[in-house]
């Protein structure tokens, strides 16, 4: 026993006691909409003896059969088998990113908004004649093995976990590093380079493991604490030409055009307003937009009656950030793609997936962030 | 100790009349329950856990149960705080299996929003959540039943009687699990002089509680 624990064990009397709630007011009024919304005259006697068995434990049971019976087709890569067969039942699900905290809330069309950021954007100077390097924080939930990205069963981008995984651009779709992890979320540090002559540079690191709760921690020790954490897992530099960019160089800033240009690349986003959020991260993830593209890029998302606005929020990088939203379901599965814009110049902060239904292919609580881009 | 209850007064409805009217389906009456005892919940909740973020989270779900339990017959007002007391240590010990039950309405509330110089409040948070953390070393080393009493009693500042109600057993046998408590807190401690003389100190006080009925 060290002397400092000594130190504190006098105080096991009067252990440091609680300071105000910092979501007071809030958790107040998510008790009082339950209460509204849930009261019907009488007390729930219904309720009583299920008081220690949540609903969950059976479809958890139903997906563990299920996870069984499919295993020679489904791997559920680092997914099932290391969170829910654990006996204490610390880790039954797949980690997943914490919630920046109304992800998933409702919200009215952003079109003003947008509008408003559009004309703050277009004002920010343009840098030209220089190298670009675009770094980011990106985690993607895994998928199944031998099911690719965009054939129906898991959206596009997601990509087998750790999230040491980066399926973009470069057209990369493995690149798994260490052994398949359970317990943790795992981004990977990314830099991309464009330089002035045409070149194309791709430095990646392992990032730091982040874990939902305590007991993915401690399930994460007990594994003994896999992962690629700051390892270097890609450094190439390719020569010029030799890189396929999805999107031109010289954007034009007029809004049809720019829209053009996404639909291209993605056509969902002709009628989809979550795949035209996933076409404006894609750009983003290949270029540093001029303030007058940016604008004109907000502009097309200003005109998209489908991208709502979910308000002010602090985002992985611990920034304020505004956050717009659209629902999408042609991945297949029930995702909402969220944008996160500089409230002062409408910068692209940050892009996120969250899952907001349970499918039955992988073993995430809904809502569940899948996916992750903090551009830095 | 540190755990303050707000005090009531002859204007302000007790405890029975505000989970009389909630139960009937008055918001503004939960609300009103939420905001009185709150911060004894948070308190024990961070105690339990060392942990201020999930503390906030963990209240939220004791407050989310109460509501999901109201019709048992353990939720009678003249017990409420020991019942809610209760209610938390069965979620601080399940809390991943708690947390999800509820995820969706927690996932409606917004950020947390730091007050303050949030440096600084965020060094001090971090120091309490350290030495909650040392404290809990040892007191995990108890038996989990012995931690139950001996959590509600000291740090929940309950009687042995609101203890058994909240755990929902007999008060002898609270009383028993109290002083084993006692007895096993005791030679963890023996190693050390000055610990052993600081549990010394902790446990009279526990006994002096023991001994004022509430």
């Amino acid at each position: 026993m060290t002397s400092s624990t000594i130190l504190r064990l006098e105080t096991i009397e009067s252990p440091p006691s609680g300071q105000p709630l910092e979501r007071g007011p809030a958790i107040r009024a998510l008790l009082e909409s339950v209460v509204r919304d849930t009261h019907h005259g009488a007390a729930p006697a219904g309720d009583r003896g299920r008081a220690g068995r949540p609903r969950r434990t059976r479809r958890q049971v139903a997906r563990l059969g299920l996870a069984t019976a499919t295993a020679s087709v489904l791997a559920i890569a680092a997914l099932a088998v290391g969170g829910v067969l654990r006996p204490d039942g610390g880790v039954a699900q797949a980690a997943t990113p914490p919630l920046l905290g109304h992800e998933v809330a409702t919200g009215d069309p952003a079109g003003t908004m947008l509008s408003v950021l559009a004309r703050q954007a277009a004002t920010t100077p343009t840098v030209d004649g220089v190298d670009t390097t675009i770094r980011t924080e990106r985690w993607s939930l895994a998928v199944t093995v031998g099911v690719l990205p965009g054939d129906g069963a898991a959206p596009e981008g997601a990509a087998p976990e750790g999230a040491a995984v980066e399926s973009h651009g470069e057209g990369s779709a493995s690149g798994v590093v260490g052994p398949p992890v359970t317990t943790a979320v795992i981004p990977v540090l990314r830099e991309f380079t464009r330089h002035e002559d045409g070149a194309v540079s791709v430095h990646e690191v392992g990032g730091e493991p982040q874990f939902p709760t305590d007991a993915y921690r401690r399930a994460w020790d007990d594994a003994g604490r896999p992962g690629p954490h700051g390892s270097v897992v890609r450094s190439d530099t390719m020569p010029p030409g030799s890189y396929a960019f999805a999107f031109p160089a010289d954007l034009p800033a007029e809004p049809d055009r720019l829209r053009e240009l996404l639909e291209s690349e993605r056509p969902d986003a002709a009628h989809d307003a979550g795949a035209l959020l996933l076409a404006v991260h894609e750009l983003r993830h290949e270029q540093v937009l001029s303030g007058a593209v940016l604008a004109g890029v907000l502009d097309v998302l200003a005109a998209e009656p489908g991208v709502i606005e979910l308000g002010r929020t602090t985002d992985r990088a611990g920034r304020t950030a505004i956050a717009v939203a659209a629902d999408s379901e042609v991945s297949g599965w029930p995702v909402r793609q969220v944008l996160l814009l500089d409230p002062e110049d409408g910068l692209i902060l940050g892009f996120e997936q969250v899952l907001t239904a349970d499918v039955e292919t992988v073993d995430v609580a809904a809502p569940a962030v899948i996916d992750y881009t903090t551009f830095q | 100790m540190s755990v303050v209850e707000e005090e009531t007064t002859a204007r302000e409805p007790s405890d029975e009349q505000l989970w009389s009217r909630a139960r009937r389906g008055d918001p503004s009456a939960f609300g009103d329950l939420f905001t009185r005892h709150a911060h004894t919940v948070y308190t024990f909740c961070f105690r339990l856990t060392a942990n201020w973020n999930t503390a906030e989270d963990l209240t939220t779900v004791v407050f989310l149960e109460a509501w999901r339990r109201r019709g048992e017959p353990e939720a009678n007002v003249a017990t409420l705080v020991p019942w809610l007391l209760g209610i938390a240590s069965q979620v601080a010990r399940h809390s991943t299996r708690a947390v999800r039950r509820h995820r969706k309405l927690l996932a409606k509330l917004p950020p947390a929003v730091v007050d303050g110089d949030p440096t600084a409040n965020a060094a001090a948070r971090a120091e309490t959540e350290q030495q909650m953390k040392q404290i809990l070393r040892v007191f995990r080393r108890l038996p989990q039943r012995e931690q139950e009493v001996l959590a509600l009693c000291v740090w929940g500042e309950r009687t042995t009687a609101e203890a058994a109600i909240a755990l929902g057993i007999p008060v002898g046998t609270a009383r028993s699990r109290l002083a084993r408590a006692h007895e096993h807190l005791r030679r963890l401690m023996e190693a050390s002089t000055p610990a052993r003389a600081a549990a010394g100190a902790g446990l009279a006080a526990a006994r002096a509680r023991e001994a004022t009925p509430r």
